[in-house]
């Protein structure tokens, strides 16, 4: 009588022993930092010389260039100007312009929508890092050089890139 | 050795070649440097003949580059127009009339004023042979007038003639 009641008893208590399955989500984040870079850089030239009085223009495809690797889309930016100046005086104003392209080597870069000052929105291409190149041209009016002294006048561009930080 | 190799070069390149990582936004890049050059303008145009006036044997002709002459003479002058220094230096030929022995200038005079005038109060002298620079700034639309006068020496034995030579401007600068 032992026996059978012994195994009545296991039949009873037995799924209440069985392994019990709870599911409850665990979040699980990750932050890829921001990777901005930039190089590359090739000057803005205008060349062997420019003749007093006479414009100047040099085409962004000509022109300087810089590449901007990014892992966030980015807007890029310049000064739609640039004042150079001359060791012992003078000053030149150049007025810039702007262009992009996906490559360094481009014969037609495009054209920045707006000026070097609004930017371009870089925008990264197959959700992945992504390098783009910025092209820069420039523009000397006749008047700029008609009476300044002769010599080498040098100045900087500075490309901003802003972005959100992660 | 390559890894080595690479580094070494990376750390030679100029800053310009190297990338530039930034640390936030908005990160303001190497900049792209922009250059030209300005071609050198100079050029001189004849402003007057020298004229040392007329004088008699055995005396001394002279005109200096204030215009002052006791013999009738006249300064002569350049103008210079440049857009940078400009070193200016003056020589003068010897005087030559057909059949007649050469005549030379003596005590060469030099001066410069801003106007097309001379008298000693505009026009600042300095020495022939060594010569005056000129602003590096440039001379101005203007430019800058170059005086020129001398002294010529005559003997008792000095033939009557017109006796005619030419005085040479000439201007070093760095040409860009």
């Amino acid at each position: 009588m032992n026996r059978p009641f012994a195994l009545m008893l296991l039949l009873v208590i037995a799924p209440s022993i069985a392994a019990q399955t709870s599911t409850g989500p665990i979040g699980v984040t990750a932050k890829v930092q921001s990777a901005v870079t930039l190089s590359g850089m090739v000057p803005l030239d205008f060349g062997a010389g420019i003749v007093p009085g006479t414009p100047a223009t040099v085409t962004a495809a000509n022109g300087g260039k810089l590449m901007a690797s990014y892992n966030v889309n980015t807007q890029l930016s310049l000064p739609n100007s640039v004042t150079l100046t001359r060791a012992g005086g003078g000053t030149v104003l150049v007025t810039l312009n702007c262009a992009h392209a996906p490559t360094g080597t481009s014969p037609t870069p495009t054209p920045f929508v707006s000026d070097c000052a609004t930017g371009y929105g870089a925008l990264l291409i197959g959700n992945a890092r992504t390098d783009w190149w910025i092209y820069l041209g420039g523009a000397i009016a006749g008047a700029a050089t008609a009476s300044v002294p002769a010599g080498v006048y040098t100045g900087n561009a500075t490309v901003t890139a802003t972005y959100t930080t992660f | 050795m390559k890894r080595l190799l690479v580094a070494l070069c990376l750390l030679s390149a100029p800053a310009a070649l190297r990338a530039q990582t930034c640390t936030g936004s908005p990160c303001a890049a190497n900049p792209i440097t922009t250059a030209l050059r300005v071609r050198s303008a100079v050029s001189f145009s004849a402003f007057g003949n020298i004229d040392f006036g007329t004088v008699s044997v055995g005396s001394t002709a002279s005109v200096d580059a204030f215009g002052t002459s006791a013999t009738g003479g006249v300064a002569g002058a350049v103008n210079l127009v440049a857009n940078q220094r400009v070193t200016v230096t003056a020589s003068f030929s010897q005087l030559t009339s057909t059949g007649m022995p050469n005549l030379v200038v003596s005590n060469p005079s030099c001066g410069r004023s801003t106007l097309a005038s001379t008298n000693a109060t505009n026009t600042t002298g300095f020495t022939c042979s060594t010569g005056y620079a000129s602003p590096g700034a440039g001379t101005g639309a203007g430019g800058i007038y170059i005086w020129l006068g001398g002294d010529v020496v005559t003997t008792a034995t000095t033939g009557a003639g017109d006796y005619v030579g030419t005085a040479t401007v000439t201007g070093v600068y760095v040409a860009y």
